[in-house]
């Protein structure tokens, strides 16, 4: 049996205080492919860093960590770097901040050529092929364009091509596909099959399980810095031993066997809820956003916005509450048209709609009590007492599962979870008539997920609350809602009834995202294995 | 385009509002020609003479007429156009100031790339402390204390240029100094603080250890990763420490006896002497607007993605 390319042993991190991660073994052959589970906080970061020798500052590594046989975490940066530079790619977790924003993506890809290949021919080569084996066009156009012009799916194959300049025998990539749309992400992991096909060492740090059923060799749970489990994937996927790891894979999203029946009391009744018709939006540019977007949503029912990124479901979103203001189109509560422009809505109007943005911990004041702001929210919204309104906030702070110290603690003494759930109380507050939830799940791991649809779900069961979700995640939210609308383009090119869509879909956008949803991480009772690659293994 | 339109709207601005903050000042130079004896009929006179008798909106008119055929118009109280009341003052202030931003801008780039890389240690807590504290002195003040020490007590450096201007004050560089100094101390520690901390930040960015992460000699990570993007908003402050310099040698040059724009508007002024007072103020609006807009158009090209507006 050949030597590991990478060997671990006894892998330890900590810092002054905390230990972040303990006793971590483990091997990567050529070709083969490693997944690390865990949820978010189990230390997958850190140990993808430490695989390389690389640690935050204020960490330091113990064990052993030996690539070809060379050890990485004793010589000195300098030497390691050397060591590692040109062998290991790695793609961190969010790829848009380790792109330089002053920088042409090309440039900055020839510079890094520049470490690994001496003449220039040999480097523009290396950018064509990382580029191209990165799922880009490498045309002058696309290499000239800064950070900033790249859609999220791009700036992270850009990301992906920096790891793959210098051709490395070994990939560790951190949360590859967290943020991807179904159809980017199958894009993505068909890359990393083919990657691994030729004799590319894999590392994938993620909670995404749908792709671990997909390619993985083998699985390692991370749990608190840990490992819960370890083995072959069929057996740990299959039979899990520790509970954690049952506890991953139950949250895990799939496509629903069945479907929530309608909301009772009949169809729509078109005076109810929310419309929106015609709605157009273009950017300063003339870049075309939404191309005449139509949508209902009646009181108590629940529909999911779902397309690829870029396809205008934000941008819709925005419309809805009024923080973006549509070129053309109205939108109409119980039949009376809303402003257009939040500003113009009236404290009343403005109550009616609610809107929970992406990014939680961005949506709040980071110096001022969680339980302050959202007694904020509820002022304005009629009742002055103080202590009604400091009961009301602590009533709907435990509906969302939060406490009374939460609400006195600040932003940051909170989880990324714990803060989309109080700005999910923090909207609830308002009384709304709409809710409008833009992605609020994408940015939690499937545990996070699963509880945050599970309250969603609980807290307008029995109301009249109108829900809009919007998300690229058709799996996770399939079972919540009763309709489904698919944007692409701009343009909605299906709006059907949950079951129907995932049935029979009736465009060429909804197809593929049903099939990719399907390939992915739902498939697993239903499809089994058949999609895994017939993969060689030399071993 | 519209950018410049709105400069040039932002220069004829300042003109009207120096123009009327004038007008509202008690006297005028009918009385501080004919001084305390002249009699209200010599004083009427000379006013008729002066054409200060004229209402104030005709006379901006006609200044304004004048400035479009560039004509700044001339001193009421010298008879000379103020065109070349303004290029006497132009020479020393301008290699005063040059000398200033010529020490700041090396001295601020280094001080700031050398603290900002080490932010937090012994070298940049001290190197602050000092760069703060000379901020926090006013210019006069330290004008005051540099000469008291160099010039009066050691004797080493001339107290005041007397006699001394334009291009003749490079070849007596011992005269410069003092006033350069104060120049400098004043103006330094905002941009030093801009660069410093623009280069922390990059520093410690997550694309700079991204790039160190491939392999990257800490000589490119810095010159093409790090001061890239920490040059956006040094450029910014740059124009605004021209502004500051422009502001300070007002005060340097009164306190240095030097002949520059700045006594030459104190002068003006205090004469009110009315068209060499556009004339100043035009020039000063225009170099400040213009710094400001040069760098702007800088920082749109340095900055691919805006996201703090100008």
């Amino acid at each position: 049996m050949s030597r590991p390319l990478l060997d671990v042993r006894e892998l330890g991190a900590r810092t002054r205080t905390t230990r972040l991660l303990g006793g971590v073994d483990l091997r990567v052959r050529h070709g083969s492919v490693l997944f690390v589970l865990g949820e978010s906080g189990s230390g997958k970061t850190t140990l993808g860093l430490a695989l390389q020798g690389e640690h935050r500052s204020d960490v330091a590594l113990s064990g052993s960590v030996r690539l070809d046989g060379a050890e990485l975490l004793t010589p000195s940066e300098r030497a390691r770097r050397a060591l590692r530079a040109g062998r290991i790619g790695y793609l961190p977790q969010h790829p848009s901040a380790v792109l330089n924003p002053v920088r042409r993506v090309g440039n900055v890809l020839h510079e890094f050529a520049a470490a690994c290949r001496t003449t220039r021919s040999e480097r523009d080569a290396a950018v064509v092929r990382a580029v191209e084996t990165a799922g880009l066009t490498p045309e002058r156009r696309l290499l000239r364009r800064y950070p900033h012009q790249l859609s999220g799916g791009q700036q992270q194959r850009v990301a992906l091509a920096h790891a793959l300049i210098a051709e490395p025998e070994l990939l560790v990539l951190d949360e590859p596909t967290t943020g991807l749309d179904a159809v980017t992400r199958a894009g993505t992991l068909a890359t990393l099959r083919e990657l691994a096909r030729n004799g590319t060492g894999l590392v994938l740090l993620t909670h995404d399980l749908g792709a671990a059923r997909g390619m993985a060799d083998e699985v390692l749970v991370l749990r608190a810095g840990s490992v819960a489990e370890q083995g072959p994937a069929e057996r740990v996927l299959d039979d899990p031993a520790h509970e954690h790891t049952g506890e991953l894979l139950a949250a895990e999203p799939r496509l629903p066997a069945t479907v929530r029946a309608p909301a009772a009391g009949g169809t729509r009744t078109p005076a109810g809820g929310l419309r929106a018709s015609g709605l157009r939006k273009r950017t300063a540019s003339g870049a075309e956003l939404l191309r005449g977007v139509d949508l209902s949503v009646a009181p108590g029912s629940r529909t999911a916005v779902v397309g690829r990124s870029g396809s205008g479901k934000t941008t819709l979103a925005r419309c809805l509450a009024g923080l973006a203001v549509p070129d053309a189109g109205r939108v109409e509560l119980h039949g009376k048209t809303l402003p257009s422009d939040i500003n113009r809505r009236s404290r009343r109007q403005r109550t009616r709609v609610q809107y929970v943005h992406q990014d939680a911990r961005a949506s709040f004041d980071e110096f001022r009590a969680i339980g302050a702001q959202l007694a904020r929210t509820v002022r304005p919204a009629g009742r002055a007492d103080e202590e009604s309104v400091r009961q009301g906030v602590t009533r709907t702070l435990n509906s969302v599962g939060l406490d009374r110290a939460a609400a006195r603690r600040r932003p940051a003494g909170l989880s990324g979870g714990q803060l989309q759930r109080a700005a999910l109380a923090r909207a609830l507050l308002a009384e709304p008539d709409v809710l409008v939830c833009d992605e609020i799940t994408s940015a939690q791991d499937v545990v996070g997920q699963a509880e945050l649809l599970g309250l969603l779900r609980r807290l307008t069961a029995d109301t009249a609350i109108g829900l809009v979700l919007i998300s690229h995640d058709l799996p996770a939210v399939a079972s919540l809602v009763d309709e489904i609308l698919v944007l692409d383009a701009g343009r909605c090119v299906e709006h059907a009834p949950t079951e129907r869509l995932l049935a029979r879909p009736g465009s060429a956008a909804a197809a593929e995202l049903v099939t990719a949803a399907r390939d992915a991480p739902g498939a697993a009772l239903s499809a089994g294995r058949n999609d895994r690659p017939a993969r060689r293994r030399s071993t | 385009m519209r950018r410049i339109g709105i400069a040039l709207l932002q220069v004829l601005g300042v003109t009207v509002a120096v123009f009327a903050l004038s007008a509202l000042l008690p006297g005028d130079t009918a009385v501080v020609i004919l001084g305390r004896h002249g009699t209200s009929e010599q004083i009427a006179a000379l006013r008729e003479r002066l054409g200060l008798d004229e209402p104030l909106p005709s006379r901006l008119l006609e200044w304004f007429g004048g400035l479009a055929h560039g004509d700044l118009g001339t001193s009421l109280l010298t008879g000379k156009p103020v065109a070349e009341e303004i290029a006497d003052g132009l020479a020393t202030t301008v290699v005063l100031t040059s000398c200033a931003l010529g020490v700041i801008l090396p001295l601020a780039l280094a001080i700031g790339v050398l603290t900002g890389l080490r932010r937090g240690s012994p070298l940049d807590r001290a190197v602050n402390s000092v760069v703060v504290l000379l901020d926090s002195v006013p210019e006069f003040a330290l004008g005051l204390l540099l000469v008291g020490l160099f010039s009066l007590r050691l004797g080493w450096l001339p107290a005041t240029a007397a006699g001394i201007s334009g291009t003749s004050l490079l070849a007596y560089p011992a005269v410069l100094v003092l006033p350069v100094v104060v120049l400098v101390c004043k103006q330094l520690c905002a941009l030093t603080r801009q660069i410093r901390i623009g280069v922390a930040e990059a520093h410690t960015a997550e694309y700079a250890s991204h790039a160190r992460m491939h392999g990257l000699p800490e000589r490119v990570v810095l010159f093409r990763h790090v001061l890239p993007n920490a040059a956006g908003a040094a450029v910014q402050q740059l124009a605004r420490t021209v502004d500051g310099l422009l502001g300070g040698v007002v005060v340097v040059e009164a306190l240095f006896a030097l002949p520059g724009l700045g006594s030459g508007f104190v002068d003006a002024v205090r004469t009110r002497d009315l068209p060499t007072v556009q004339g100043y103020a035009l020039m000063f609006a225009a170099t400040t607007v213009t710094v400001n807009l040069l760098a702007d158009i800088a920082a749109r090209r340095l900055v691919p993605r805006r996201e703090v507006a100008p």
